[in-house]
């Protein structure tokens, strides 16, 4: 990434749009810089987090607290769209509140970044309003969530955040993104977006459980089989990803885990968290990343782009994941 | 088929009601058998079959095994009872094999007691998004009967009419589609297309506006009253039932009576704490809503944990 920031900043901020227009370019994106450089982030992220809980003390800068007052200002929107009522999924109150981040996010934006960044408000603006849902379909899904994860990414790629953030990132922005996208998918009761159900791991999110199963360890308090039973993970839902994700199924679905959840149902049976995280990881690439239905709405512009990865060589395009404390 | 073979498969068909009684789905020789029964009676169906009342209608399914059996318990078993069901047997729920099994093997037993239409769901497409590919992945560890399954999608029948005045479908009317007659002349053996009134019919879905509309869906149309009591008048229609959308109430009657959703999936994706209904015809013009709600947790059964190969 050491030259990252000057590349993008000789090329005007664009507006990001889809270019993964059919399947026969799936190919061309796995082989992008975009591809190589988010599977790096999410993976330098999972180190960060490793072993730690959501309520630990970690360095904050004010950038990261001020875009964590960017999404509570976000969540205040909600008080000011309520739903109408609905006949089947997706609450049409759910346009206004889109309607209303489409309409403030860009100033928003202006308002929790230094001026120096603010040539990359259009850019940034784009993934910040892809990560809700879509007004159109009413509906939500990890696609969304990926395009949070990258508007995360292109704030590291600007080195608005830094890696001092990166355990923030997770524990305190990312998290504080999880519950606002909850309230919303509760309040306008959106629709699943391609989802594949229990096949799946969760009809709407992934990364809480891929982060999440890096923040419990075998010397932990939990062990995988007990991450799925109520009576173990209560008091620690709050401060973990993985055990909050399970809870917040729990309160939306109803009839048998088994049933509805019987991915994680079945996964609950490996012995290790860190065999359950490397598989995370794997899953995440197969059944997200690597998705055409998903992939065909990311977002690509200077900061996340479509070029080919440089060959022979890869190295240098990003900045090496930091070592991580109690690694 | 001689005589011998015939009562061969009859004892076959036998041993899978009994096998899926108790939710097993079937050895792959087994259900590809079951397949090639099923594909033989299908190909001999036209696109709109013409179904007699006394019938009973069903809307979505997808893959809600024990609360299939409730809709049994609760509108008779076949062949008391004749059934239509308006396709989307697939996807979602996490016994969509079992659930299509189940009307198969009823399918092969009595098969002119039970009309299986084709839904948005029974597709390639969606089967690979949805979850009913991942389930066949899953439960007979390769994609084969899943092939074999997409084949027989492409032979359902598009509609049935009851009477020759109850039009049943999936999803709705298509701009491209005037007549009933045009339904039956479509080339139905085929992937559901991205565009045109075959598309339409699996896809659409009505609407509190006057003509035509867009759908959110981003396939077929929404359609208002007027197309619709425009096709009626053109087709001498009483009534068009199609399921398609979650109604909480299980059904939902529009544009004057002229148009009833049904919905046969109780809490729909675990989720949604909606009761389902189906529709039984006494006579085309005397029908009777009967509902149902969800099996509780405590008559299902658990499954062992199995392993998910990314985590191997």
């Amino acid at each position: 990434m050491s030259d990252s920031k000057a590349e993008a900043s000789t090329v005007p901020s664009q507006k990001p749009v889809p270019k993964i227009k059919d399947i026969s370019l799936m190919k061309a994106w796995k082989d992008s810089k975009a591809y190589r450089e988010y599977t790096l982030f999410v993976q330098s992220l999972n180190r960060a987090v490793h072993g730690l809980k959501n309520s630990d003390t970690v360095p904050l800068s004010p950038t990261l607290d001020k875009l964590i007052i960017l999404l509570n200002q976000l969540d205040s929107f909600i008080d000011q769209c309520p739903p109408k009522g609905r006949s089947r999924f997706g609450d049409a109150g759910y346009r206004d509140w889109h309607g209303k981040l489409e309409q403030e996010s860009q100033q928003l934006l202006k308002d929790a970044l230094p001026e120096q960044y603010h040539n990359y408000i259009e850019e940034l603006n784009g993934y910040l309003c892809d990560s809700f849902g879509n007004s159109t379909r009413l509906d939500y899904g990890t696609g969304h969530e990926l395009a949070f994860a990258l508007f995360m990414l292109c704030l590291c790629k600007i080195e608005a955040l830094t890696e001092q953030d990166s355990r923030a990132m997770v524990l305190k922005l990312f998290s504080r993104y999880i519950d606002l996208c909850r309230k919303l998918q509760r309040t306008y009761y959106l629709e699943p977006a391609g989802s594949k159900g229990q096949w799946c791991l969760d009809d709407y999110q992934f990364l809480p459980f891929l982060w999440g199963s890096s923040q419990l360890t075998d010397d932990g308090p939990i062990e995988p089989k007990q991450a799925i039973d109520e009576r173990f993970y209560r008091d620690l839902s709050n401060d973990y990803l993985y055990l909050g994700a399970v809870k917040y199924i729990n309160e939306v679905k109803t009839g048998p885990f088994f049933e509805h959840s019987s991915t994680l149902y079945d996964i609950s049976n490996v012995a290790h968290w860190s065999k359950l995280n490397q598989g995370m990881v794997k899953m995440y690439h197969g059944e997200v990343l690597d998705k055409f239905p998903i992939a065909q709405h990311i977002l690509f512009g200077n900061l996340i782009s479509f070029d080919p990865v440089p060959k022979p060589t890869g190295e240098g395009l990003f900045k090496k994941p930091a070592p991580v404390a109690n690694q | 088929m001689n005589e011998n073979s015939s009562s061969n498969t009859n004892g076959d068909i036998d041993r899978w009601l009994e096998w899926i009684k108790d939710c097993k789905y079937l050895p792959e020789t087994d259900f590809k058998q079951l397949c090639t029964i099923i594909s033989d009676i299908f190909f001999e169906e036209s696109n709109v079959q013409p179904i007699f009342s006394p019938v009973t209608i069903c809307g979505d399914l997808h893959g809600q095994y024990y609360d299939v059996q409730e809709l049994f318990r609760t509108g008779g078993y076949p062949p008391d009872t004749q059934y239509i069901f308006m396709g989307d047997f697939v996807d979602r729920g996490y016994y969509s094999l079992e659930t299509l099994t189940q009307l198969l093997v009823f399918k092969a037993k009595w098969p002119d007691r039970i009309t299986l239409l084709r839904g948005n769901h029974e597709s390639r497409q969606v089967t690979q998004v949805y979850g009913f590919y991942d389930e066949c992945m899953k439960k007979y560890g390769n994609a084969n009967l899943w092939r074999f399954c997409c084949r027989l999608f492409d032979l359902m029948p598009i509609g049935a009419l009851i009477d020759n005045e109850v039009l049943c479908i999936h999803g709705g009317l298509s701009p491209d589609i005037g007549t009933i007659d045009q339904m039956r002349i479509i080339e139905r053996d085929q992937e559901i297309p991205h565009r045109g009134g075959f598309c339409d019919l699996m896809w659409s879905d009505p609407d509190d506006i006057d003509w035509w509309a867009i759908s959110p869906r981003g396939a077929g149309w929404l359609f208002g009253e007027k197309p619709t009591s425009q096709f009626m008048h053109n087709n001498q229609l009483s009534l068009i039932c199609r399921a398609h959308q979650l109604v909480q109430e299980g059904i939902k009657f529009m544009f004057d009576e002229h148009l009833v959703t049904v919905w046969s999936a109780p809490n729909y994706c675990y989720r949604c704490g909606n009761i389902a209904a189906i529709l039984a015809f006494h006579t085309a013009t005397n029908h009777e809503t009967k509902l149902f709600n969800a099996v509780p947790d405590n008559q299902r059964v658990i499954p062992s944990k199995t392993t998910t190969p990314y985590f191997l």
